[in-house]
C-alpha cells in the first residue's frame, strides 16, 4: 500500500528523533519487547504461533514464520514484521501509534539488537501489567512512623499524615453509645444491651481510655467473638455444607470445619499456624483430629459427584481439572490475594504467573482430594469428618490452553517465583508424596518473608472493620485489583502481625482502638468535597447490619436467641433425597434454630431468601467482600416474613413481662433493647399512640425495619 | 446522581410523596452506581448500540432434548436404522453404552411458507415455524447435565456464576421499578437440579438474582405479610417507620444509603399494587387462556406461566426464564430420555408446546414480538444412537453434547432459517458451530450489548457472560 507523502515525511521525522539514542538491549527491553508482547503475543509466541512465527526469541523472530523473515536488521523492506505493522495489518485489534510504529522502524534500521532472551514478559511492570517490580510482590518493610501530634497509636499516625496532605482533618470522637454498638457489632455481631450500655457510658464518664479498652477486651474474650470473624472466613474460603452441582448432596459432617474456625480464632491461633493446618494439618508430624478438620478448606467448595463418576474418562479429566482450578484458585486468592487461576490456560494476562506455575502450584496438590474421613478425638471418640483426602499424587502436566488432552510437559510442584524473597522451588522430586508437596505449599506461603502473606491478612481485618480495605480488593493484590490507600500503614500492619507471632487479636486490639476506628461517622462537607468515597478516612463510615448479624440482633432483642455454641447445625429446611437431594425453605419455630445464623446449614442449592435478599453471598466461589444493595424486596421481605413476624410477637411479649402494659414504659423498653438509648420526646409521642391503636407486636415489626436498627454509625 | 439531586428527591418525596420513576431509575441503576472504587465495576452503560430487543422469555428444556427427533432432519437415519454408526471417532458418551442408529420417532414435514423442517413432537410450533430460527449446530463443552445446565446459563460450567439474566438486570437495568427485573418460573413439578444456582447473580449484587414467581397461589414470596394485618395498622405502620426514619435521617446529616432505604419502602408498596395485577389471569379472555391451554391437564400449568410470562413482560420486566422440567429424580419430570424416548418426550412435549405456540402468536399479534427476543433450549442433546448393548435398538438416547438444536424468536433475527448442521445422522455439528459463547454473544448484541464491554470486576478479572470467547452469529441477525 502507498502511503501519502506526507505521513512518510512525518514517520521518517519521529524516526529520526527516535535514533537520537543508540539501540541497546536495555533500550531493546524497555521499548521493543513490552511493545511484541502487548501487541503479538497473544497470537504469536510459543511453539504453537500463529503462522509458525514466535516473535518471543531472537532466533525464531528472526527466522520468521510461514510467510518469511519477519526481522532483517538493517532493512525494513525485507522486514515483515515492518510491512504488516507499517501497512496496520498487524495488530489486527487497531493500529499502532505513529511513535510506536517509529520505534521498530527505527529499531530495525539500526540492527536490530535484542535484549532479553527470550522476552520475560514478567520483569517490568508496564502500563498494562504487573511485573516482579510489582508493588505487593516487595518485601514487607517496617515504616517510620510519621510524627504526628496527638497520634498515640501508630494508625492514626499514618491517617492523620495522608489526611492533612490532603487538607482534611480525622472527625472527632464518636458518641458513647455509637462506640459501644459500633464495637459490640464489628467485634462479636451482636447489639449491646441495656444495662452494658449504661455501664459503659458511665465508665466513659470516669475514664474514656481505660472504658474503651475494658469494653474491646471483654469482647475480644467472648466465645462470640469467633462466632462473628468466622463467618467472615468462611465467605472467603466459600465454605457450603453441600455437594453443588447436580446432585447436591449435603455433607453432614463438615461443620466442624467452621467450629475449628470459630475456635481458631477465639484461641488466638497464630495466623500462620491457622494456615498451616487448613493447608497440610493432616500430614504434618504432629497431626491431631483438629488438624484432619482445619483441612476441611481445602474441600469446603462445590464437588462434581456425577461428573467423577462419569464412564468418559476424558471429561473425568476435565472434571478434575476443574477441581484443581478451585483448590489453586482459592487458597491463591484467600492466602496471597493472587490470582493463580487465571493463569489455568495461558500466563496470566496482568500479573506475573506463568501458565506453568499454576500447574506448579497445581501439582503440590495433587495429592488432594473430596471425601470423608474419620478421626480420633480426644476423647477416644471416632468422628467421621468431611476433610481433604490424601492419595498418591498423578504427575501433573502443563496442559496447552488448559485442556487435558493436550499435556505439554511434566510439572514439578513449587510456588511462584514473583514473590521476592521466597523461593518459589519447593526442591521435591515427582515421586514426592502428597505430604512432602503440601508441606512445601504450606511453608512456601506461610514463610515470614512471603510478601502477600501478611499483607493480606491485616488487609482483609481493615475491611471488615472499616467496610474497604486499605487495598480496595482483598483477593487481588495485582494489576487488576485496587493499589493501597495507605502502603505504609499496610505494611505497619503487616509488620506488626508478624513480629507479634501473628496474633490476630494483637491486630485487631490496635484497630478498634485507634482514634480513626472511634471517631464519629457522620458526613462532613468538607470531607465529601475532597474525598466522597472516604479513602482517606476523615470520619468512619457508616455499615449496614449483614444478614447473618441482622438475624442475630432481631434474636436477640426478642429474647429468643440461643446461644449454644458448636456443634451440628440448624436445618432451616426440608429435605428430601431423589437422585438429586431437594431443600425447601421452611420458617421453623424452635429454639433449635434461634442459633446464631453461623451454624445455619450451608447447603448451595438451599439459600435462605431472608438472607439472599441481605446480600448473603453464593457460597459456590468465593467473597472477599459483600455487595450492599438496597432493593423494594428486601423491605417486603423484612417487613413480611414470617420469621419476622413472629419475633415482633415475641419481642413484644417479652417486652411487657419486663415492664407491665404501659405503654410507655414499653416504648421506653423497646427503644432500649433495639437502640440503646431513650425514645426523643417526639417519639415518644407518636410510639405510644401507635401502641394505643395498634399494639406493641406492630411496634415491634416498625423498629426491626428502622434504619437506625439496620444501620451501624 | 449528585447528592443535589438526591436531595430533591427526597424533598418530593417526603412534601409530596414519591415520583416514582425518577426515584425508581435511581435504585433500578443500583448495579451500576454501586460500582466500587477501585476498581471499576461497572460497565459501560446501556446501551452499547440501537437494540433489537428489549426484553426477553427464555425457555429452558432440562435434561437435555432431541434434536433429530424435532428440528434437525435427518433423512439418513431413517436408513441407517439398526445399523451401528460408521464413525473414525469413538463415541465418549456418558453411560458409556453405543447401541444402534435409532430413526427419528417423529415424522419430520415442511411448514410455513418457509418450509423449516418441524416434526409431529411439535404440532403446535409447527404451525408457527415462521417465527423460528432454528441453530441445529450447538454443541457444549460436556455431557454432564449440571455443568453443561450451568454453561447454558452462565457461560461456564461451574457454580457460582452470574445467569444471563442476572447479567442483563445488571447491563440494561429495568423498566420498571414495581417488577423485579429478572423473574423465573420454575416447573410447576419441581425447581431444576441445582436449584437457585440455575438464577443465581453469582458475584453480581443481590438485585440481580433471579425472583421465583409462581402461576398460581402466591406469585412473589414476602411479598405481602404472612399472617393477616389489619389494613390501618399496616399503612400506620409504614407511616410510623417513614417518621422514624425521617427523625433518624435528620439527625444524621443526609446520606445515600439511608435515603435508598427510605426509597425502598415506598417502591415496596407499589410492588404490592403492581404484582397482585400482573399475575391475575382472570383479566386476560377466555379465548386467550384457551389459546395458551390454562384450562386443562397437560398444558395447564405451562400455559399458565407463559400467559403471566406475557404480562410480565408487559409490565416491564426484562428477562423471564420458563423451566421445562425439574431435577433428576424417579419419575422422570424432565426431557432426560435415557429409557424410552417416545413416551419421554411425547409427554414433555404435550406440556408445553401447545402453550409456547400461542406465546409466540399472542407476542405476534400485541406487536410485542418485533422488540421481544424468545429463546428455547436445553442443556445438549441427544445421540442418534441409542443407550444400549452394541447389537441393539434400545428405546433409549444418551446424552450429546456434540451437537444439538436450538431456536430463538423474534426481535432482529431472520425468522423462519435453519442455520448450520449436524452431520449426516445428527450426532456432531459440522457447519457454522456455535458454542455457548457464540449464542450468549448475540443475545447480548440484539439486546444493544456488546458482551466484552459488559463486564464486571471480580477476584481480579473483569469478568463477562462470554469469559474471554464469542462470536456474534451474524448468519441470523436480519
Amino acid at each position: 500500500m502507498r502511503m501519502p507523502l506526507l505521513i512518510c515525511m512525518m514517520l521518517w521525522l519521529l524516526a529520526s528523533l527516535v535514533n537520537a539514542q543508540t539501540w541497546s538491549p536495555e533500550r531493546f527491553d524497555d521499548q521493543i519487547a513490552p511493545l511484541l508482547a502487548q501487541h503479538c503475543f497473544a497470537c504469536h509466541r510459543g511453539q504453537d504461533a500463529e503462522g509458525g512465527l514466535d516473535l518471543s526469541r531472537k532466533e525464531t523472530a528472526m527466522r520468521g514464520g510461514e510467510s518469511g523473515p519477519a526481522v532483517v536488521a538493517h532493512s525494513l523492506a525485507k522486514s515483515l514484521l515492518w510491512e504488516r505493522i507499517e501497512s496496520g495489518e498487524m495488530p489486527p485489534e487497531a493500529n499502532l501509534p505513529e511513535s510506536d510504529k517509529a520505534a521498530f522502524g527505527d529499531w530495525i534500521e539500526s540492527g536490530a539488537r535484542w535484549g532479553t532472551d527470550p522476552i520475560d514478559l514478567f520483569r517490568k511492570t508496564t502500563e498494562w501489567r504487573a511485573g516482579w517490580d510489582w508493588w505487593s510482590l516487595q518485601p514487607i518493610r517496617r515504616p517510620t512512623i510519621p510524627q504526628v501530634a496527638g497520634a498515640a497509636n501508630p494508625i492514626d499516625a499514618f491517617v492523620r499524615q495522608r489526611l492533612s496532605e490532603h487538607g482534611l482533618t480525622m472527625s472527632p470522637r464518636a458518641a458513647p453509645l455509637e462506640i459501644v454498638r459500633r464495637l459490640h457489632f464489628d467485634l462479636i455481631g451482636l447489639p449491646p444491651g441495656p444495662e452494658e450500655v449504661r455501664v459503659f457510658s458511665e465508665m466513659m464518664r470516669r475514664d474514656s481510655e481505660q472504658a474503651v479498652e475494658v469494653l474491646i477486651d471483654r469482647l475480644l474474650a467472648s466465645q462470640h467473638f469467633g462466632e462473628r470473624w468466622a463467618r467472615h472466613w468462611l465467605d472467603v474460603v466459600r465454605f457450603g455444607e453441600s455437594q453443588g452441582f447436580e446432585r447436591d448432596r449435603i455433607r453432614n459432617n463438615s461443620w466442624h470445619y467452621r467450629d475449628w474456625v470459630i475456635n481458631a480464632f477465639n484461641t488466638d491461633m497464630p495466623y500462620d499456624e491457622f494456615v498451616r493446618q487448613q493447608l497440610a494439618g493432616d500430614v504434618m508430624v504432629d497431626a491431631d483430629a483438629d488438624s484432619v478438620i482445619a483441612t476441611g478448606f481445602l474441600v469446603a467448595g462445590a464437588w462434581d459427584e456425577v461428573g467423577q463418576k462419569q464412564q468418559s474418562a476424558a471429561m473425568k479429566a476435565v472434571v478434575r481439572q476443574d477441581e484443581m482450578e478451585d483448590y489453586v484458585g482459592t487458597i491463591g486468592q484467600a492466602f496471597l490475594g493472587l490470582t493463580i487461576n487465571c493463569a489455568r490456560c495461558h500466563d496470566h494476562k496482568f500479573d506475573p504467573i506463568t501458565q506453568e506455575e499454576y500447574y506448579r502450584v497445581s501439582a503440590s496438590l495433587a495429592g488432594v482430594h473430596h471425601g470423608s474421613r474419620d478421626v480420633q478425638a480426644a476423647n477416644q471418640q471416632t468422628r467421621n469428618v468431611y476433610a481433604a483426602n490424601p492419595s498418591k499424587p498423578q504427575a501433573t502436566y502443563l496442559l496447552a490452553r488448559g485442556n487435558p488432552a493436550a499435556k505439554v510437559h511434566e510439572v514439578l510442584p513449587g510456588g511462584i517465583a514473583a514473590l521476592s524473597g521466597v523461593d518459589a522451588d519447593f526442591h521435591v522430586p515427582a515421586e514426592a508424596t502428597d505430604a512432602d508437596r503440601r508441606q512445601q505449599l504450606a511453608a512456601w506461603i506461610t514463610d515470614r518473608h512471603n510478601p502477600l502473606f501478611a499483607r493480606v491478612i491485616v488487609n482483609r481485618l481493615w475491611h471488615y472493620h472499616f467496610g474497604a480495605g486499605i487495598v480496595a480488593t482483598p483477593n487481588d493484590f495485582g494489576f487488576s485489583g485496587g493499589r493501597p490507600s495507605h502502603p505504609e500503614l499496610l505494611d505497619f500492619l503487616a509488620a506488626e502481625l508478624i513480629d507479634s507471632e501473628y496474633s490476630l487479636k494483637h491486630l485487631h486490639r490496635l484497630i478498634v482502638s485507634s482514634d480513626t476506628y472511634l471517631q464519629a461517622s457522620r458526613s462532613r462537607e468538607e470531607g465529601v468535597r475532597v474525598d466522597a468515597k472516604n479513602r482517606l478516612l476523615w470520619r468512619k463510615a457508616p455499615l449496614r447490619l449483614d444478614a447473618e448479624v441482622l438475624r442475630d440482633s432481631i434474636l436477640q432483642v426478642s429474647g429468643q436467641f440461643n446461644p449454644r455454641f458448636g456443634g451440628v447445625p440448624y436445618q432451616d429446611f426440608k429435605t428430601h433425597v431423589d437422585n438429586t437431594q431437594f431443600y425447601e425453605m421452611v420458617d421453623k419455630d424452635s429454639p433449635d434454630v434461634y442459633r446464631r445464623t453461623i451454624y445455619r446449614t450451608w447447603v448451595r442449592s438451599g439459600r435462605s431468601h431472608l438472607l439472599d435478599v441481605f446480600d448473603c453471598p453464593d457460597p459456590s466461589t468465593t467473597a472477599p467482600k459483600r455487595s450492599v444493595t438496597t432493593t423494594p424486596l428486601q423491605a417486603l421481605t423484612l417487613m413480611n416474613h414470617s420469621f419476622v413476624l413472629r419475633m415482633a410477637d415475641r419481642f413484644a411479649e417479652r417486652v411487657q413481662s419486663e415492664v407491665g402494659q404501659h405503654a410507655d414504659e414499653q416504648v421506653a423498653r423497646v427503644f432500649a433493647l433495639v437502640y440503646g438509648r431513650e425514645p426523643q420526646s417526639q417519639e415518644r409521642v407518636i410510639a405510644v399512640r401507635f401502641v394505643d391503636s395498634h399494639g406493641l407486636s406492630a411496634l415491634c415489626r416498625v423498629v426491626f425495619n428502622s434504619n437506625e436498627f439496620i444501620h451501624v454509625d | 446522581m449528585s447528592t443535589e439531586a438526591t436531595r430533591r428527591e427526597f424533598l418530593k418525596f417526603s412534601t409530596q410523596g414519591i415520583g416514582a420513576s425518577a426515584v425508581g431509575e435511581m435504585l433500578c441503576r443500583d448495579g451500576l452506581a454501586h460500582a466500587g472504587s477501585v476498581p471499576p465495576q461497572a460497565s459501560d452503560p446501556w446501551p452499547h448500540h440501537r437494540p433489537a430487543a428489549k426484553r426477553v422469555i427464555h425457555i429452558v428444556l432440562c435434561g437435555g432434548f432431541s434434536q433429530i427427533d424435532s428440528f434437525d432432519y435427518k433423512p439418513a437415519l431413517a436408513k441407517l436404522h439398526g445399523k451401528s454408526l460408521s464413525s473414525e471417532e469413538q463415541p465418549d458418551v456418558f453411560f458409556g453404552k453405543v447401541g444402534l442408529l435409532r430413526k427419528n420417532d417423529w415424522e419430520f414435514h415442511q411448514r410455513g411458507e418457509s418450509g423449516l423442517w418441524v416434526s409431529d413432537l411439535f404440532p403446535h410450533l409447527a404451525g408457527v415455524a415462521d417465527e423460528l430460527t432454528v441453530i441445529r449446530s450447538m454443541y457444549a463443552e460436556t455431557s454432564n447435565h449440571t455443568p453443561a445446565t450451568f454453561q447454558q446459563g452462565t457461560g461456564f460450567r461451574l457454580n457460582g456464576f452470574p445467569t444471563v439474566g442476572s447479567w442483563l438486570s445488571f447491563g440494561m437495568g429495568c423498566e420498571t421499578d414495581e417488577l423485579p427485573s429478572y423473574v423465573v418460573f420454575p416447573d410447576a413439578r419441581g425447581v431444576p437440579a441445582g436449584g437457585t444456582i440455575n438464577w443465581s447473580n453469582g458475584f453480581l449484587p443481590a438485585q440481580h438474582q433471579g425472583v421465583t414467581v409462581h402461576s398460581s397461589g402466591t406469585p412473589i414470596k414476602d411479598i405481602f405479610p404472612q399472617r393477616q394485618i389489619a389494613a390501618d395498622t399496616e399503612s400506620a405502620s409504614r407511616e410510623l417507620l417513614a417518621q422514624f426514619n425521617r427523625m433518624h435521617l435528620q439527625s444524621r446529616g443526609e446520606s445515600d444509603p439511608l435515603l435508598s432505604r427510605i426509597r425502598s419502602y415506598e417502591l415496596s408498596r407499589r410492588m404490592q399494587a403492581v404484582v397482585p395485577e400482573v399475575a391475575d389471569l382472570g383479566q386476560e379472555t377466555s379465548a386467550t387462556h384457551q389459546m395458551y391451554g390454562t384450562g386443562s391437564d397437560p398444558t395447564r400449568d405451562f400455559g399458565r406461566s407463559c400467559l403471566m410470562a406475557r404480562r410480565m413482560l408487559e409490565y416491564g420486566v426484562r428477562y423471564v426464564q420458563l423451566f421445562s422440567g425439574g431435577a433428576f429424580s424417579s419419575p422422570r419430570i424432565n426431557w432426560d430420555g435415557h429409557e424410552d424416548m417416545i413416551k419421554n418426550h411425547g409427554r414433555e412435549a404435550a406440556r408445553i408446546d401447545q402453550p409456547i405456540a400461542a406465546l409466540l402468536t399472542d407476542l405476534r399479534a400485541r406487536g410485542m414480538l418485533d422488540d421481544t427476543l424468545v429463546l428455547f433450549t436445553s442443556e445438549f442433546g441427544r445421540t442418534p444412537f441409542t443407550q444400549s448393548a452394541a447389537d441393539v435398538v434400545g428405546p433409549g438416547r444418551d446424552h450429546n453434547e456434540k451437537g444439538f438444536s436450538v431456536w430463538m424468536a423474534g426481535a432482529g433475527l431472520k425468522p423462519g432459517l435453519a442455520y448450520g448442521s449436524t452431520d449426516e445422522v445428527g450426532w456432531q455439528a459440522v457447519e457454522n458451530r456455535v458454542h455457548w459463547h457464540d449464542f450468549h454473544a448475540t443475545v447480548l448484541h440484539l439486546l444493544g450489548l456488546d458482551h466484552t464491554r459488559l463486564t464486571f470486576y471480580h477476584n481480579g478479572i473483569q469478568r463477562r457472560l462470554t469469559n474471554v470467547h464469542g462470536q456474534i452469529i451474524d448468519g441470523i441477525l436480519a
